[in-house]
């Protein structure tokens, strides 16, 4: 089932825009973000089988999810 | 000995008895006739002329009723050297998974090994002109993807392409044991009074001399969607024509799936490393692809595919891309505003991949058998008053559970090794969406087959495993409609071996 985790789309108290929050599901690091690779208004997580998420339709390990969900 | 029957004013078939009549002069009828032995006299038929001709091509014509599908009339060629003349050069040999018996897939399993073809791989190579092996190398990210387990390399052979006639004709024309004719139409096959041997076929020019065949041995030869039409159309005898008691003849029709499947984006690292390499070496002859093991195939109960990543950061060089599609990636690149084009053009653009990602993964797989996928008769007749086709080419869950498993088996690869990341393409994620067409998600393929497949039991095939008819003594068929089942791989190395493999078949048959 369709689980909506966050809506915005401006900056977060991070101080990090909605892309760099997604690129970071694919960098996994905070690091070379100038590559924008999505922009969303909404993230969407999804259940798929125990090892994996996912994430606005992109396929991610549930630990990496872990490591920057909060982000 | 080469000549054309349109020119000729007598009969050069009276008094003439052949060892073996071949119809069809493509890859499967002209690796026959060259390889027989010299001591048997062939006759190799061809309907269409030395170059293309509308008069010939015309009776290729014939209605799609099915999933969307190329137009009948260009995706096979009828003169000398068959779809050879526009083959593109693509190849390697079938999997040893792809004749193996699989539990969830109804019928697969060849009655004959990888290994029985084997033997002819090198001969096979050399009719091809098979160039030998760039070595690649093993880029981190792709051993990475390696050992994990899931997923091999698969490196496609790439041949100039071999056009058989070019190449060819000179070896028919100066041979002692060859007689090729051109412009000969097949019209009927028919069987003495035993209904178990051929001994007749029937022939006529454009012009409408009309001739008759003997031979100890008759071979089709004319591809994948035209064996079968000739079958069905031989019902001077039987209404259900040649080979069909079992009303098989056309069934199964198969072809590879080919789709875009996903999105992916690589690694930053990853990214580079595939851009310096393509810069490098642009060539699609270069391209990577990735193959299931058979180990995670049978886990998913998934069919076999080749998948590969197509970069959207890398200008392809592809010659053969048409008009239409080099606007839609110049569109999709670009921005360009696809709505005003789309008002424009009054046609729906569908880009290859979401825009933000670095590339579409394509798949071409391997087809699930399927007794409602068929060519069959229509009403319309061509010009010698034959039938023309109906092709009814259907796709299961089975098709699209093995694109869907495809995509989701890299994306966990990628997202376990941390090479990058997918996003499956959402029509194959929803259970009730359909395949998509050729004007969006559907490329590739020209790819005939299973349409008189190959089965040691005459109620699952057309062929034996000696690609002898079921109940006709002394006809075969050659070519892809005899493949037992697909696998994923271009199938004109599979053709040509099967050829050799019939080639020395029928020479110790006969020279025994």
């Amino acid at each position: 089932m369709k689980k909506k985790v966050n809506k915005t789309t401006g900056r977060g108290a991070s101080g990090l825009t909605r892309r760099h929050f997604i690129s970071s599901l694919f960098s996994l690091s905070l690091v070379g973000l100038a590559r924008p690779l999505l922009e969303v208004d909404e993230v969407y997580v999804e259940a798929y089988r125990s090892e994996y998420l996912f994430v606005n339709g992109w396929i991610i390990r549930n630990d990496d999810y872990e490591k920057i969900k909060d982000v | 000995m080469f000549s054309d029957l349109e020119l000729l004013e007598s009969d050069p078939f009276k008094g003439n008895y052949y060892d073996v009549c071949i119809f069809g002069s493509g890859p499967a009828g002209m690796s026959l006739a060259l390889n027989l032995p010299k001591k048997l006299r062939v006759l190799l038929i061809e309907g269409g002329d030395t170059e293309y001709s509308d008069e010939s091509q015309n009776l290729y014509h014939g209605k799609n009723i099915g999933h969307d599908y190329f137009d009948l009339s260009i995706t096979r060629l009828r003169f000398l050297g068959g779809s050879s003349n526009h083959w593109g050069g693509l190849c390697r040999p079938l999997d040893e998974v792809d004749f193996k018996s699989k539990s969830y897939e109804n019928l697969s399993g060849w009655p004959i090994n990888k290994k029985d073809l084997d033997v002819y791989l090198n001969k096979t190579k050399s009719i091809l002109d098979i160039p030998d092996e760039v070595d690649l190398g093993m880029p981190d990210w792709l051993s990475q993807i390696q050992d994990s387990g899931e997923f091999k390399e698969v490196t496609f052979w790439h041949s100039e392409p071999t056009r058989f006639a070019e190449k060819y004709r000179g070896e028919i024309e100066s041979s002692k044991n060859i007689d090729c004719y051109i412009n000969a139409n097949l019209t009927d096959l028919r069987l003495d009074d035993s209904g178990r041997v051929l001994n007749i076929a029937n022939i006529k020019t454009y012009s409408n001399k009309e001739y008759e065949i003997r031979a100890k041995s008759f071979v089709l030869a004319a591809g994948g969607l035209e064996n079968p039409r000739i079958l069905l159309n031989c019902n001077s005898q039987n209404e259900k024509g040649l080979g069909n008691d079992r009303d098989l003849v056309g069934r199964y029709f198969c072809e590879h799936p080919h789709f875009f499947v996903g999105d992916f984006v690589l690694e930053d690292s990853v990214r580079d490393s595939v851009r310096v390499e393509m810069q490098e070496r642009n060539e699609w002859r270069h391209f990577r692809f990735l193959a299931p093991t058979e180990k995670e195939m049978l886990s998913r109960n998934m069919l076999n595919f080749g998948i590969r990543f197509q970069p959207r950061f890398i200008e392809s060089k592809d010659s053969n891309k048409n008009f239409k599609d080099k606007m839609r990636e110049i569109i999709c690149k670009t921005g360009w505003s696809k709505e005003f084009v789309e008002w424009v053009t009054d046609r729906n653009i569908v880009c290859a991949s979401d825009g933000n990602s670095d590339g579409t993964l394509m798949v071409a797989a391997e087809q699930s058998l399927n007794y409602s996928s068929r060519v069959r008769l229509s009403n319309d007749v061509d010009a010698f008053g034959l039938k023309r086709i109906d092709l009814d080419w259907q796709l299961t869950d089975a098709d699209k559970n093995t694109l869907k498993q495809a995509a989701l088996t890299v994306g966990e690869v990628l997202a376990k090794t941390k090479v990058g990341r997918v996003k499956p393409r959402q029509w194959l994620m929803s259970p009730d969406s359909e395949f998509p067409g050729l004007d969006t998600e559907q490329i590739g393929g020209h790819h005939h087959m299973c349409t008189t497949r190959m089965s040691d039991l005459p109620e699952y095939g057309v062929v034996d495993k000696n690609l002898k008819v079921h109940g006709i003594d002394n006809l075969y068929i050659a070519g892809s409609s005899s493949f037992g089942s697909t696998g994923h791989v271009n199938p004109t190395f599979t053709i040509v071996q099967l050829s050799l493999r019939l080639a020395e078949h029928l020479g110790g048959l006969m020279l025994k």
